[in-house]
């Protein structure tokens, strides 16, 4: 039986052995990774936020107390790297805003050039005309969840693709059950009038958006 | 159901999502079904949400790569003190730094950061000024007996560590570069000298980590 994460956590702080941390990063790097790559929106910046993660998990170990889970504990750090690498991208841009333009975003457009982006990173099929179909659908519904405020994004990212409950994402984002609800109800509400005109009426829960 | 319980589609709206993720309580999952099971329109809604989510769900994986050995280096390169073992809990001890304590002379200013050497600033100055005034009662003397009297050497006074004499002490002895090292001689006199008498308030002493040195005015 693997042992639990906090019972690694034990056994690095008794022993700093590197190896033992090492397994903490491999269970959880991919996920922080997927949690900061969509939120952000770019490889690098998803790399540098999931290393950054591990160095103040280990720097924070010792503050680190046995009545919260080490899971709540590490994805709550990386939330709060990511929301840190947001603010910084924010003053850079200096209240430059990205135009998105549905119509356009199945082309490389400026925002993306130069960079690796989810959809670059994205599975491929054999058909290169279905994977510009699925191309232009990740797209779609990438930048549409780009639209909306960090707080509602981020919930939807950590509930509808990382499943995380309401409870551990109320401890993740450092809020209430009831603010987790509101923005989720109100981020969905929000994507479904973004995605509302790529919606037909016979598309399924499977494919949800038809090829315009 | 009582009618009290009854949703309108507005209180519905709000129930819609929780209910969708199976994360509202079973009184009020009641309550929802019941309207739905009347409300086409709470349907519809109900379906979009459910669209939307798996729009999100059905974005492919992004495929990542190993990062362990990378985050140990980096841990490694910014605090390797914190890798080793320890006893307790804290990995990181607090580097208590220590100044050496010889018997050799410390400089009368000094920016090191340990206690003993912090007492030294405070007090260094004042005892510098003293003997920056006595140096400069001394020179004074000095010069007005100058033409009678042998020269006697403030270096006797300020016999405190000996420095490089500044640029203007080493300018102003002109053309005795081997001079250049006591921090306050014969170049002080020789500088007031090309002043000029009379114009004592020009020199002044002063000091630095190196002792007592000429400066001109």
């Amino acid at each position: 039986m693997e042992p639990t994460d906090e019972e690694l956590v034990e056994k690095f702080r008794a022993t700093a052995d590197m190896g033992i941390f090492k397994i903490l990063v491999r269970r959880y790097q991919s996920r922080i990774f997927a949690i900061a790559l969509r939120t952000l929106g770019n490889n690098e910046e998803a790399e540098e936020a999931v290393q950054e993660t591990f160095v103040k998990v280990h720097q924070n170990l010792p503050k680190y107390r046995k009545n919260a889970l080490f899971s709540s504990w590490l994805f709550r750090i990386a939330y709060n790297q990511c929301m840190d690498t947001l603010r910084m991208k924010q003053r850079r841009l200096d209240h430059q805003t990205i135009a998105f333009d549905p119509q356009s975003a199945a082309g490389e457009d400026a925002s993306s050039e130069g960079r690796d982006t989810v959809f670059q990173l994205a599975a491929s099929t054999p058909d290169p005309a279905q994977t510009m179909d699925m191309r232009e659908q990740f797209e779609i519904v990438q930048e549409s969840l780009n639209q909306l405020p960090e707080s509602q994004k981020v919930v939807l990212i950590l509930h509808d693709m990382q499943d995380f409950s309401y409870q551990e994402i109320s401890e993740i984002v450092g809020t209430s059950i009831g603010t987790v609800r509101s923005r989720l109800h109100y981020g969905r509400l929000k994507l479904k009038e973004l995605l509302a005109p790529y919606f037909s009426d016979s598309s399924s829960l499977n494919s949800p958006l038809t090829a315009r | 159901m009582q009618d009290q319980d009854k949703l309108d589609c507005n209180q519905a709206a709000e129930m819609l999502d929780a209910f969708h993720d199976m994360e509202l309580e079973m009184a009020d999952v009641e309550r929802v079904e019941a309207h739905l099971a009347d409300c086409p329109a709470c349907r519809r809604e109900l379906e979009a949400i459910a669209k939307v989510v798996a729009s999100l769900k059905a974005l492919p994986e992004v495929p990542t790569r190993d990062f362990a050995d990378a985050i140990e280096a980096r841990i490694l390169s910014q605090s390797p003190a914190a890798i080793s073992p320890s006893d307790s809990h804290s990995e990181v001890q607090p580097e208590v730094v220590t100044a050496p304590v010889t018997g050799q002379s410390r400089p009368a200013l000094s920016l090191v950061s340990n206690k003993d050497n912090v007492r030294s600033i405070t007090t260094a100055p004042r005892r510098s000024r003293l003997l920056a005034v006595a140096a400069a009662a001394v020179l004074l003397v000095g010069v007005l007996a100058m033409s009678a009297l042998a020269p006697k050497s403030p270096s006797e006074i300020a016999s405190v560590p000996v420095a490089p004499v500044s640029d203007i002490q080493t300018a102003s002895s002109s053309g005795s570069s081997e001079k250049s090292i006591s921090p306050l001689s014969e170049d002080v006199v020789a500088l007031y000298d090309e002043e000029g008498g009379n114009n004592v308030s020009d020199v002044g002493i002063s000091t630095n980590e190196d002792g007592l040195y000429a400066i001109k005015m």
